[in-house]
C-alpha cells in the first residue's frame, strides 16, 4: 500500500505542479501582454 | 525541518533560475546539493531529484506544446535502452546502500553518498571540460553528420528529420542505456549529456535537438520516479519545496536571460559547474582526511 501511495506521490505532485505552474505563469504573461498592448 | 524547508527552497530557487538562464541545470546540482548542504541521505536526494526533474520538464513541455520539433521516433528507440538504464542504475545505488557505513580514516560515511559522489565528481568535471572548450572555440562550425551515422551495426532505423536519416538501432539503444543510467545512479534528469549528444552525435539541429530532448528527459525522469519511489527514496515536504523555488526560479531565469549574451552565459554556467564540482571535492575529501 506504502509503494503504491510513494508512487502516485512521485507522479501526480510533479506533473500536476509542472502543468499549473507553467499555465500559470503563460496566463501571467499573457495577462501582462494584453495590459502593455492596451497602455501602448 | 523548517530549516530544510527553505535550504530546498532556496537552492530550487538557484537551479531554477539556472535552468531558466542556460537551459539545462536541473538535476545534477540539485542533488549534489541536497545531500552536501541539507544532509539528505544520496538515494533520498536522488530520488526526490528525479520527482522534481519531472516537474521541471512537464512545465518545459507544455512551454514548448506548440513547437512540434520533438522526434518522438529517435526518442522511443532511446528509451527502449533507457528503461533498462534507470533500472541498473538504482540498483547499483541500492547495492551501495546494502554496503551502510564505510570508516575512512576513523570516520564513518554512508556507502551510497561515498560512490555516488565519486561518480558525480568525475561527470561534473567532464560536463566543465567540455563546456569550457565549447565556449572557447572561436567559429564552431554545425553538426550536418553526427558520430552515429557513421557506426555500421544492422538493424537500422529511419530518422526523416536528420541530414543523415539511417542510424544503427543497437547503437542509439546503447546510448539510451548509458543515459539512463546516469539517471537512476545520479538523480540527473540527462538533459545535459542529451543535448550535445543529440547535436554531436546524432547529428541533429539545435532547436529540435532542445525539445527532442527535453522530451526524453520526462520519459526518463518517469521511469525513474516509479523505480526510485517503489523503494521510498522521497522526501515530500523537501519535493514540495523544490517544485514551488523551480518553478520561480526558472522564470526569473528566463527573464534575465533575455538581457545578457549568449556566449557570456555559456562561460558563467561553466563557473557554476566547477563550483558545484568543488564543493563535492571537499564533501569527499572532508570524508578521507
Amino acid at each position: 500500500m506504502r509503494v503504491v501511495v510513494n508512487i502516485l506521490l512521485g507522479l501526480v505532485i510533479p506533473i500536476a505542479w509542472g502543468l499549473l505552474s507553467a499555465w500559470a505563469f503563460e496566463w501571467l504573461r499573457d495577462r501582462q501582454r494584453r495590459k502593455g498592448g492596451q497602455g501602448g | 525541518m523548517i530549516a530544510m524547508i527553505l535550504g530546498a527552497l532556496l537552492i530550487a530557487l538557484v537551479s531554477g533560475m539556472l535552468t531558466g538562464l542556460f537551459g539545462v541545470g536541473g538535476g545534477f546540482l540539485v542533488t549534489p546539493l541536497l545531500n552536501i548542504v541539507l544532509g539528505l541521505p544520496m538515494p533520498i536526494a536522488v530520488g526526490t531529484g528525479v520527482m522534481n526533474i519531472l516537474g521541471v520538464s512537464t512545465a518545459g513541455l507544455y512551454w514548448r506544446r506548440t513547437s512540434n520539433l520533438a522526434d518522438y521516433k529517435l526518442a522511443l528507440v532511446l528509451l527502449g535502452g533507457n528503461i533498462s538504464g534507470v533500472y541498473f542504475g538504482t540498483q547499483t545505488l541500492e547495492a551501495f546502500k546494502a554496503r551502510g557505513l564505510l570508516t575512512l580514516n576513523g570516520t564513518p560515511i554512508p556507502a551510497a553518498d561515498f560512490y555516488t559522489l565519486i561518480v558525480l565528481l568525475a561527470l561534473l568535471l567532464a560536463i566543465f571540460a567540455w563546456m569550457y572548450l565549447e565556449t572557447r572555440r572561436a567559429n564552431p562550425r554545425p553538426v550536418r553528420v553526427g558520430l552515429f551515422a557513421r557506426i555500421h551495426i544492422p538493424p537500422y532505423a529511419e530518422f526523416p528529420s536528420l541530414e543523415s536519416p539511417r542510424l544503427s538501432i543497437p547503437v542509439l539503444v546503447y546510448f539510451g542505456l548509458f543515459a539512463g543510467y546516469l539517471t537512476g545512479l545520479l538523480g540527473v534528469g540527462g538533459g545535459v549529456i542529451l543535448l550535445p549528444a543529440l547535436v554531436y552525435l546524432v547529428g541533429m539541429r539545435t532547436h529540435r535537438a532542445i525539445v527532442t530532448s527535453l522530451f526524453m528527459v520526462w520519459l526518463t525522469s518517469l521511469v525513474a520516479v516509479v523505480s526510485h519511489a517503489y523503494r521510498g527514496n522521497l522526501d515530500l515536504p523537501v519535493l514540495m519545496a523544490l517544485l514551488v523555488g523551480g518553478s520561480i526560479g526558472f522564470q526569473i531565469g528566463m527573464t534575465l536571460c533575455g538581457k545578457l549574451d549568449g556566449l557570456k552565459l555559456r562561460r558563467y554556467f561553466c563557473y557554476v559547474v566547477l563550483g558545484v564540482a568543488a564543493m563535492v571535492l571537499a564533501r569527499v575529501f572532508a570524508a578521507m582526511f
